[in-house]
């Protein structure tokens, strides 16, 4: 039934004609696995491009972060936690260091994949007389749980190394510095189900352009699509809402109390974008005994990690969506799945990865204009 | 998910066969009742669902994944 | 008078001396036992008539030992069974290896035995040799299994990758990835319960019935890594491409549900029952009609087929569109967002 929906709606966006090209940002790991499961891309029509932002966790999370996470686990005796797909993400080190928490466990530290906050807490409670790190990445849908943890109480031996950040400053400072290599914007459903979709009434109002929440089965997000390219062509920017069984105008108000009463809002690190204000959550001062980037500080002088990209890896302007994948001189060539040199190739939401399992294997350099 | 039971803070959920301890920390007590379909994240109910919506989405779902057994016009 | 703790493995029970002996005579011997497997002698003479044989071996760790729908005992009869059936021999003669950690509760090791004695008679073979070892507490998880295995050429019928044709057509036998999700909800993983069986079992009746078509191509049962690794093989060692139809691959609830959660892919997850096949598309129906009357085979369907004009293993999604099916890069892990 929903099946027929999608297939309306897909008929439906074919007879729109959208300048060309029409470029369709979003800013979730978990559209673009909807996207590439259902393969939407191949069923669009040309003009209409989806590109994929700074949506993904992994991929934005600021190398020093990462480089502090595999020091305290390979020099303390320590259990790191963290989520599976903070395991592989590459950062630059000397030759014959670990590059990532994986290479870090298979040289002896002990790093554990957990899919809950709440399995770092079991761990602590498991291990009293051990410190764990919960290496925490993550947008507000997995900030507000974190913060839930921690408000209904975690053990003295449960620390957090926090890489969490909010997703709108960053596509404000995109429309800000005129920077935005999009027309239209697909906002995040899960993180507008905890924060509600007003977050996001600025891209129409302030920035003229058209904004749609979108859910993760393929019907939603091509009514979303729909939306704000019908939208376009009538010279219209207004929000809509096409995941009405989740999201609502204000969000879940507990969910943000909670938020609210655990962390403080700071500006925080993006990799490959920079510092982005107000974009980051950090613990409040009552819970710094439980801070690990203050516990573990002496890790944290790690600055040679100017959070570069690795050497000749585009992936900073991938991740603002300035560039497609296959315009990376690496990619196809020195970067593929098997063989990934930066972020966006190695996360399985990284952009260059997306393009990667489209089928699209081949460098294709910009045509010089 | 739909809530099956709920204990204090957690709720037993099932989903196709499946059954989940979640957390419902993020909502005050009494708010979800057990009938009640919930968004799960990382072990946290984090937004309740409106059931109409639920079953669609569920069965966006299943035609996505492929499940129906040879049954083209379900 | 127990003089001591009887019901559980210690170091005594590898150090070949009474209580190894006792061991193997009073467990392995007793389910395991057959003429030809006599524990006194170092080698086991076997008659064999003038034919090809084929030999084949696997290891086994699957952890928690014992599952809904099977056990690791069960699991290394099928294992080695599954792969001499699939490449086109009727399995014969099998080996044991086994290494037991210190600790192991010998009832456990009792059911175990006796499951993969009762699997190796319902699948005709003979566990024949067999050693045993035991390791300290510490030094293994409760259980290894490894097991060697001969079968004798069935048929004269070449079944072989390079037999694969560009039009084939490509059968999967039963629903995918239920081993691989039941072990997941037997271990309890990530606060997941459910009561998925493994589909565990011998695919000798689905391979001997496959076996009657002169345009079978190939056979292969998908194990870890599931469909798509197998589907991977064949594009690397033919250069032909897949084209698969997702709506028709059959896929249990649970597995769909747990894949949802998890942001697992079903075609990634393991098989211990099943059997990936090519065949000619001109006997593809009859050959799905004859496996559709076997109870194992109820639910096979036709997945696809191979095609010599797309590079890549690609799937057609329910609403028409296209994605490729990469090759598996690393396990699988529950990603958040």
């Amino acid at each position: 039934m929903s099946n027929q929906r999608a297939r309306q709606l897909l008929d439906q966006i074919n007879t729109l004609a959208p300048s060309n090209p029409f470029k369709i940002m979003n800013v979730c790991g978990g559209h673009e696995r909807t996207i590439n499961l259902a393969g939407l891309r191949s069923l669009l029509p040309g003009h209409i491009e989806l590109i994929p932002g700074p949506g993904c966790p992994v991929c934005i999370c600021p190398e020093e972060t990462i480089a502090m996470a595999i020091a305290i686990a390979l020099n303390e005796p320590v259990v790191v936690v963290t989520f599976g797909d903070m395991l592989h993400v590459p950062i630059n080190t000397a030759r014959g260091e670990p590059r990532s928490l994986e290479q870090a466990r298979a040289a002896g530290a002990n790093i554990h994949p957990i899919a809950s906050p709440l399995e770092a807490r079991t761990i602590a409670l498991r291990h009293p007389t051990q410190q764990v790190v919960f290496f925490m990445a993550g947008f507000e849908t997995t900030s507000a749980p974190t913060a839930a943890l921690i408000a209904e109480g975690i053990p003295d031996n449960l620390l957090l190394l926090l890489a969490a950040r909010r997703t709108w400053p960053a596509v404000a400072q995109l429309l800000n510095r005129d920077q935005a290599g999009f027309d239209a914007l697909i906002a995040p459903g899960h993180v507008s189900a905890v924060m509600g979709s007003d977050e996001w009434r600025f891209v129409a109002e302030r920035h003229q352009r058209p904004v749609a929440v979108a859910g993760f089965d393929a019907a939603s997000l091509l009514a979303a699509i729909c939306s704000v390219t019908q939208q376009a062509i009538n010279g219209e920017a207004t929000l809509v809402n096409s995941y009405p069984a989740v999201v609502t105008p204000s969000g879940n108000r507990h969910a943000q109390h909670l938020i609210d009463q655990t962390f403080t809002t700071v500006d925080s690190r993006w990799r490959g974008i920079g510092t982005i204000p107000a974009s980051g959550y950090a613990l409040k001062k009552k819970y710094r005994l439980h801070d690990a980037h203050i516990h573990f500080s002496k890790y944290s002088a790690q600055s040679h990690h100017k959070d570069e990209m690795p050497p000749g890896c585009d992936c900073a302007k991938v991740i603002l969506g300035k560039e497609p994948p296959d315009h990376c001189p690496l990619y196809g060539t020195a970067c593929t799945p098997s063989n990934p040199v930066g972020p966006c190739m190695v996360s399985d939401e990284g952009a260059c990865r997306i393009w990667w399992s489209s089928g699209l294997h081949k460098q294709r350099r910009a045509k010089q204009a | 998910m739909q809530i099956t039971e709920i204990d204090g803070d957690l709720a037993s959920c099932h989903s196709g066969g499946i059954t989940r301890t979640v957390n419902l920390f993020i909502f005050e007590r009494g708010v979800l009742k057990p009938g009640d379909y919930v968004l799960v994240h990382v072990g946290y109910a984090i937004q309740k669902i409106d059931p109409e919506a639920a079953q669609l989405a569920w069965e966006t779902e299943r035609e996505m994944q492929g499940a129906i057994r040879g049954d083209p016009n379900a | 008078m127990k003089r001591r703790d009887e019901s559980h493995i210690t170091l005594a029970h590898g150090n070949g001396g009474r209580r190894m002996r006792a061991l193997i005579s009073e467990i392995f011997v007793r389910y395991l036992g057959n003429a030809s497997l006599d524990p006194d002698c170092d080698a086991v003479t076997l008659p064999f008539p003038q034919a090809e044989l084929l030999f084949s071996t696997d290891g086994f760790t699957v952890d928690p030992l014992e599952f809904p729908g099977g056990d690791i005992g069960s699991l290394a009869i099928h294992g080695t069974v599954n792969d001499l059936a699939v490449s086109g021999a009727t399995p014969q003669y099998l080996s044991l290896n086994t290494f037991i950690e210190e600790g192991l509760e010998i009832a456990q090791l009792t059911r175990i035995i006796k499951s993969m004695g009762s699997a190796a008679q319902a699948c005709g073979v003979k566990v024949v040799a067999g050693d045993t070892k035991v390791v300290r507490r510490g030094e293994g998880s409760g259980l290894y299994l490894a097991t060697s295995g001969i079968g004798v050429k069935a048929t004269m019928q070449r079944v072989a990758m390079s037999q694969i044709r560009g039009d084939d057509a490509i059968i999967v036998s039963g629903p995918i990835g239920d081993h691989g999700t039941a072990v997941l909800l037997a271990r309890e993983q990530f606060g997941l319960q459910g009561e998925l069986k493994s589909d565990a079992a011998s695919v000798v009746p689905i391979t001997n019935t496959l076996l009657e078509f002169s345009g079978l191509r190939f056979m292969r049962d998908p194990t870890r890594g599931g469909v798509a690794t197998v589907l991977h093989e064949i594009h690397r060692s033919t250069g032909l491409g897949v084209h698969l139809q997702q709506a028709a691959i059959p896929v249990r609830d649970e597995v769909t549900s747990v894949c949802e959660i998890l942001g697992y892919d079903p075609l990634y997850l393991a098989c211990e029952g099943r059997v990936v096949a090519v065949i000619d598309q001109t006997q593809a129906d009859t050959a799905l009609r004859a496996l559709q009357r076997l109870s194992d085979g109820r639910e096979a369907a036709i997945i696809g087929n191979v095609s010599s004009h797309t590079p890549y293993v690609m799937l057609e999604t329910p609403l028409g569109g296209q994605r490729i099916v990469e090759e598996l890069e690393d396990d699988p892990l529950p990603r958040i967002c």
